[in-house]
């Protein structure tokens, strides 16, 4: 009860944990919900023990990673990206340990380098995902959307600049079927948004779209997402400046 | 192009914008989210673009228009007991101190003309930080008392309600427009 009013307050909760056992066990939780890490090269403002896999190798060994509720792997560049190099045996054991997961938001993603063993390294956390968000993933719609497949609680979808990048639809992804249709009845949030395919894919191999609240920015194809969701849209988030991206894509 | 009379939107921009944006088969559509920077940020064609959308939405149906104020949309500076001042710069790197009145009398201006065209409640949302809640939803009230004041905001039957919404590093950890929320989520982390 004491707790719950310092929820936001990060230095009270911190300060409740240290007091006796059971407010530690009220405070813990709140305190390591979320972990971030910086998958990239070493920059002067980034201190060198968030640098990926540091955070999340640290939270293992004190054995907190089953209470963190939202992940996030953030990137500056997209060199090197995060694709297979960035993984390895012990890693994927920390992945296998975020049993609770529930949002996890991945920047630069490298989908096409993961296949076709992709769900060997996420599918840890297919049973309890419930919210997705890709920065400018790369791989074809197909692979992107057997990815989102990969989770069959899926809630909510935010992808980020997902330009197509040159990437070939091959022969191969046209067979690519996702393993699950996630319930996808949250929010979409699309930002700059140029992959008509990926969407026209995923009302073909998702059977429809559910979303209930959208928010849209500079997204090409606002009508067929629109009408895909007609009988579920409830809110909807508008930007008046260049609402579906004319100037944007113009540039 | 701009339209002749400022109180209708051209025919052309309006056929344009209807061909992406017609709500008129979104039967549950409730509410409507914007942004007050993205009403600035539109001008002039703020109005043109919400009186063509609220045009498609169906009369009968009840609407809330949700306008979302960010931080650096209430107070130059966040302040709290807790935040580090240096961490609540690198929030807002590049913007400057404004008028928000004088803004604000921008989106009230906007929000008479959407109302020209239908009826709706307007909700002003204060989506900030945990430690400027009670100072955004104050500010808000005390714009809107002004607003009203000088006859801005008699156009609803009711009230705009004021809300807000407590934001966290915790709950918005891909929030790009909060300036650099990545170090504010290392932040978090480093405790």
């Amino acid at each position: 009860m004491v707790i719950s009013n310092f929820i936001y307050d990060k230095d009270s909760l911190l300060a409740c944990s240290m007091t006796c056992y059971s407010w530690y066990i009220a405070a813990v939780p709140y305190l390591h919900n979320t972990l971030t890490t910086e998958n990239g090269p070493p920059l002067p403002w980034i201190d060198t023990k968030y640098l990926w896999p540091r955070p999340l190798q640290k939270s293992y060994e004190l054995g907190l990673l089953p209470l963190v509720k939202r992940f996030r792997i953030c990137m500056v560049h997209n060199v090197p990206g995060f694709g297979p190099k960035s993984l390895s045996k012990r890693t994927l054991c920390y992945f296998s340990a975020l049993t609770n997961l529930q949002e996890l938001g991945i920047d630069y993603l490298y989908v096409s380098d993961f296949m076709p063993t992709i769900q060997q390294c996420f599918g840890y956390f297919s049973p309890t995902l419930r919210f997705l968000a890709l920065k400018r993933p790369f791989g074809s719609c197909r692979q992107i959307l057997y990815f989102i497949g990969l989770f069959p609680n899926l809630q909510d979808l935010k992808l980020d600049y997902p330009f197509p990048r040159g990437e070939q639809e091959s022969a191969a992804d046209a067979t690519l079927v996702p393993l699950s249709i996630p319930p996808l009845r949250g929010r979409l949030t699309l930002t700059c948004f140029t992959r008509v395919n990926l969407v026209k894919d995923m009302i073909v191999l998702f059977e429809g779209l559910r979303f209930r609240r959208m928010d849209l920015f500079r997204v090409k194809c606002v009508r067929l997402i629109l009408d895909a969701c007609r009988e579920t849209l409830e809110t909807l988030k508008l930007y008046p400046s260049d609402p579906y991206g004319e100037s944007f894509l113009r540039k | 192009m701009k339209s002749t009379n400022p109180s209708e939107p051209s025919v052309a921009n309006s056929t344009a914008l209807l061909r992406h944006f017609n709500l008129s088969h979104n039967k549950s559509l409730r509410t409507l989210e914007t942004t007050a920077e993205a009403i600035d940020a539109a001008d002039d064609t703020a109005s043109d673009f919400f009186k063509t959308v609220l045009s498609s939405v169906a009369p009968s149906v009840p609407l809330d228009i949700v306008v979302i104020y960010r931080d650096i949309d209430i107070s130059d500076m966040p302040h709290c007991s807790w935040c580090k001042l240096e961490l609540a710069r690198l929030r807002y790197p590049r913007r400057e101190p404004r008028d928000r009145v004088a803004h604000f009398q921008h989106q009230s201006r906007v929000f008479r003309e959407m109302h020209s065209v239908r009826n709706f409640r307007l909700v002003l949302c204060a989506d900030v930080f945990d430690c400027m809640v009670e100072d955004g939803i104050n500010t808000l009230e005390r714009i809107a008392k002004m607003e009203e004041a000088i006859g801005g905001l008699d156009y609803p039957r009711q009230k705009p309600l004021i809300i807000s919404e407590r934001r966290t590093v915790r709950t918005r950890y891909t929030d790009y427009n909060a300036g650099d929320s990545r170090v504010l989520a290392i932040y978090a982390t480093a405790l």
